[in-house]
């Protein structure tokens, strides 16, 4: 399926899909509120960080290092430039404080920046990694018949199928899955139109169902 | 796929593979269900799978964010990339909107004065433009040691060329300044080593932010005083510091011969003896320690815990560090005892927790073989001062070749404090008073505001003396003086200021007055209020154009020559 040519059923499907372990930080209601205004605290927050309080910046930094830290995990998996590209996510949303518009949650916008930061480094490292990948992949396919998997093995196997999803996909179901996000605030992240989203979300859990049986 | 068991004919593991999802998401009907599971318990692939999507669909597990020293590194990181992103942020853009805006006001301003216009006679007040501080602090921005350009890139409370200074707060060194020449003044600029009495030691505030002492005989040197970093480089002795540091504020870093350590906010001491290397002890927070050479981390110490730097073992903190650091412990201030207590945000192992046992007494001393278990541990006292001897030093060898002789040192000189006039005028008055219990209670503050080591608790016992005395004559030089200590030793200068302007409102016209109006610029300018700083130093320098205190305004504010 071509992106964008899904129709917005499709979409809906597949934001409909509620797996036990999606457990959406912020429920849809209230993150579709948060995502048009900001909080009354979080918008004397961002205007005090504009007039260049050091303090709002630390405390911009301390309420979401964690989820910027954990979302470039989730997308990257084990990653020694993890602390680097934390450090260039809040660098970058920092120097970009002025832009910020308040019209969607200060959690939001550091998604898109954090998208923006690793979009090409996903691209370049898929391409890279994927002969290395599909060797690897042969290989752990065959020790997998022999070996029963603990749930420790398990986790490391699922890092390894989702490292093999192409980037875009796997920026989609990082988001929905693991983000607890909607599909309209994912499109809003990937400035992409819901239906893209919802394609890409359904042909990325079509792809791992392939990579898992394989 | 080979199956161990026969499935039902119409669901094997093609249908087990679709069905996945609606199963784990509980959207599956109770037949499907039941089909599925029934077709797992005989496949073992299935099984497999079934477990693999779980984990695909749950996610890696997260490691934990940084925490401590780590979390303050990274996010000074963050700064430091951010700068480095966009060498002119956009604040700036604000800035040089605000600085044409100036020209153009300026540019306005001169052709209406040629056309002889005032900005008066259009209505226009000193209120409605820029202040002109703002220009002034913008031309100041380079002060020693570093830039101070209210940047907020910076992220610092250091924002100006007058905050980067350090004062004597008591006690007797040779200090030399960065030129090289000895220095009179109490007020220091970075660049400056101090040689520590040997019979006296030696109290520091730095940049209105930390404050510190340094034992007898020791040998440091202010390195760096820099919106980002402080250093202080120890030679020889030993030093403690009280660094209570806010997320702005500069990073703290002591270097010694053998090791820096990095400090993020804490209080600690670091010892450094000519044979035996380096020993750093923390009484609470975390310090870091690194290689000087590689700038690697080395070890981390914990409160509660010493770091001897040459054999990389740990220890635990001992009575020597904790003498050392009470002099410039903060919490005893707001206590009620007038004796010294270890504050009970300081980890002492071995300590009792109970407040009546946290004095100097109940520390464990370390067991012998380690450095500081010297000799010339000093008891200090209340009342006069200890001559002990320095430690380290050794015997000498009968068949080594005689020494050369030293050069002749110059004696160390005892800063001129400016409580001690108020202090004895205090207790004089006391005296005139003849009321026994009045001159107790302010000889026993005298007493305490005499040592170095106790001067800290002088400001509890002047706090007593107010409870109780307030509507008497005396309590108004009370006030003054323990407004000066707090700010000296607990740096708290909103509470200072509270104490000076209750001083002035009391006796406007009293013998200090000139000295209080001194100590609220002061203030000010430690806790980096800058325009309040230089509206008090104008008020100042309006009011005793020949005062005593004229040149320590003008070393931080230069710009103010031109209005005197």
């Amino acid at each position: 399926m071509q992106e964008g040519s899904s129709k917005s059923s499709m979409a809906h499907q597949a934001d409909n899909i509620a797996l036990p372990m999606q457990a959406p930080s912020v429920p849809a209601s209230e993150a579709k509120s948060q995502a048009t205004s900001l909080s009354a605290e979080e918008q004397q927050l961002v205007a005090r960080a504009k007039a260049g309080e050091s303090r709002a910046l630390r405390e911009i930094y301390n309420g979401h290092n964690a989820q910027v830290r954990a979302h470039l995990y989730r997308l990257l998996g084990r990653d020694c430039e993890i602390d680097d590209l934390t450090q260039i996510v809040f660098a970058r949303a920092f120097n970009a404080l002025h832009k910020f518009q308040g019209n969607s949650a200060l959690s939001t916008w550091l998604y898109r920046i954090t998208a923006n930061t690793t979009h090409n480094l996903l691209r370049q490292r898929f391409r890279r990694d994927r002969v290395k990948s599909a060797l690897s992949w042969f290989n752990a396919g065959r020790e997998a018949g022999r070996v029963s998997t603990s749930r420790v093995e398990a986790r490391d196997e699922a890092h390894r199928i989702l490292q093999r999803l192409n980037p875009d996909l796997r920026e989609v179901f990082v988001l929905y899955h693991y983000e607890g996000l909607t599909l309209q605030e994912i499109g809003n992240i990937l400035k992409k139109p819901v239906s893209t989203v919802g394609d890409r979300l359904t042909r990325a859990r079509k792809k791992l169902r392939e990579l898992v049986a394989s | 796929m080979a199956h161990p068991i026969n499935p039902p004919a119409r669901y094997g593991c093609q249908e087990a593979r679709e069905d996945a999802e609606l199963v784990m998401g509980n959207r599956a009907t109770a037949e499907v269900r039941s089909l599925f599971d029934q077709h797992l318990r005989g496949c073992r692939d299935c099984r497999q799978m079934k477990r693999l999507l779980y984990a695909v669909y749950e996610g890696p597990v997260v490691p934990p964010t940084p925490t401590g020293l780590a979390e303050e590194k990274e996010f000074h990181s963050v700064l430091r990339r951010m700068r480095d992103e966009n060498p002119a942020p956009w604040y700036h853009t604000y800035t040089i909107r605000a600085g044409i805006g100036v020209l153009a006001a300026s540019a306005t301003a001169l052709a209406l004065s040629l056309a002889g216009v005032t900005p008066a006679s259009l209505g226009f007040t000193s209120d409605d433009g820029l202040p002109p501080h703002g220009a002034v602090a913008m031309a100041q921005s380079d002060g020693p040691g570093g830039a101070f350009g209210g940047d907020p890139g910076e992220a610092s409370s250091i924002r100006h060329a007058a905050q980067a200074y350090g004062r004597v707060v008591a006690g007797a060194a040779v200090m030399t300044d960065p030129d090289g020449d000895r220095s009179r003044s109490s007020t220091f600029e970075v660049g400056t080593r101090f040689e520590v009495d040997e019979a006296e030691s030696l109290q520091v505030g730095l940049l209105g932010k930390m404050v510190a002492n340094a034992t007898p005989g020791s040998k440091v040197t202010w390195v760096k005083g820099s919106p980002s970093l402080v250093e202080l480089q120890v030679d020889e002795g030993m030093i403690a510091v009280r660094y209570d540091r806010e997320a702005s504020d500069p990073i703290l870093q002591v270097r010694t011969p053998t090791a820096v350590v990095r400090v993020v906010g804490t209080v600690f001491t670091v010892q450094v003896e000519k044979d035996e290397g380096s020993a750093v002890s923390v009484l609470r927070g975390q310090v870091e320690i690194l290689d000087p050479a590689t700038n690697q981390t080395v070890a981390e110490v914990e409160s509660g815990d010493r770091y001897d730097v040459a054999k990389g073992n740990y220890d635990t903190v001992g009575r020597f560090e904790v003498q050392s650091a009470l002099p410039i412990s903060k919490d005893a201030l707001s206590g009620g005892s007038l004796e010294a207590r270890v504050p009970s945000s300081w980890h002492v192992p071995g300590l009792p927790t109970d407040p009546k046992n946290r004095t100097i007494a109940y520390v464990p001393e370390r067991a012998r073989g380690s450095m500081a278990e010297e000799p010339s541990i000093r008891v200090f006292g209340t009342g006069g001062h200890n001559s002990g001897t320095h430690h380290g030093a050794s015997e000498p060898d009968v068949d080594a070749p005689a020494p050369t002789p030293l050069p002749v040192k110059p004696p160390a000189r005892r800063v001129e404090n400016d409580g001690d006039d108020i202090i004895a005028d205090l207790v004089q008055g006391a005296a005139t008073a003849r009321r026994k219990e009045l001159v107790a209670a302010l000889g026993n503050c005298r007493d305490l505001y005499a040592a170095n080591e106790t001067r800290y608790l002088a400001a509890t016992c002047i706090g007593r003396f107010l409870k109780r005395y307030d509507d008497h004559p005396l309590a108004a030089e009370a006030y003054l003086l323990r407004g000066m200590l707090r700010m000296d030793y607990a740096l708290d200068y909103k509470t200072a200021e509270m104490d000076l302007k209750t001083y002035l409102r009391r006796v406007p016209n009293g013998r200090q007055v000139e000295k209080a109006h001194y100590r609220l610029w002061l203030a000010a300018t430690e806790d980096g209020r800058i325009s309040v700083a230089l509206d008090r130093a104008r008020d100042y320098l309006d009011a005793y154009p020949n005062g005593r205190f004229v040149g320590k305004i003008l070393q931080r504010f230069p710009e103010l020559k031109s209005s005197l």
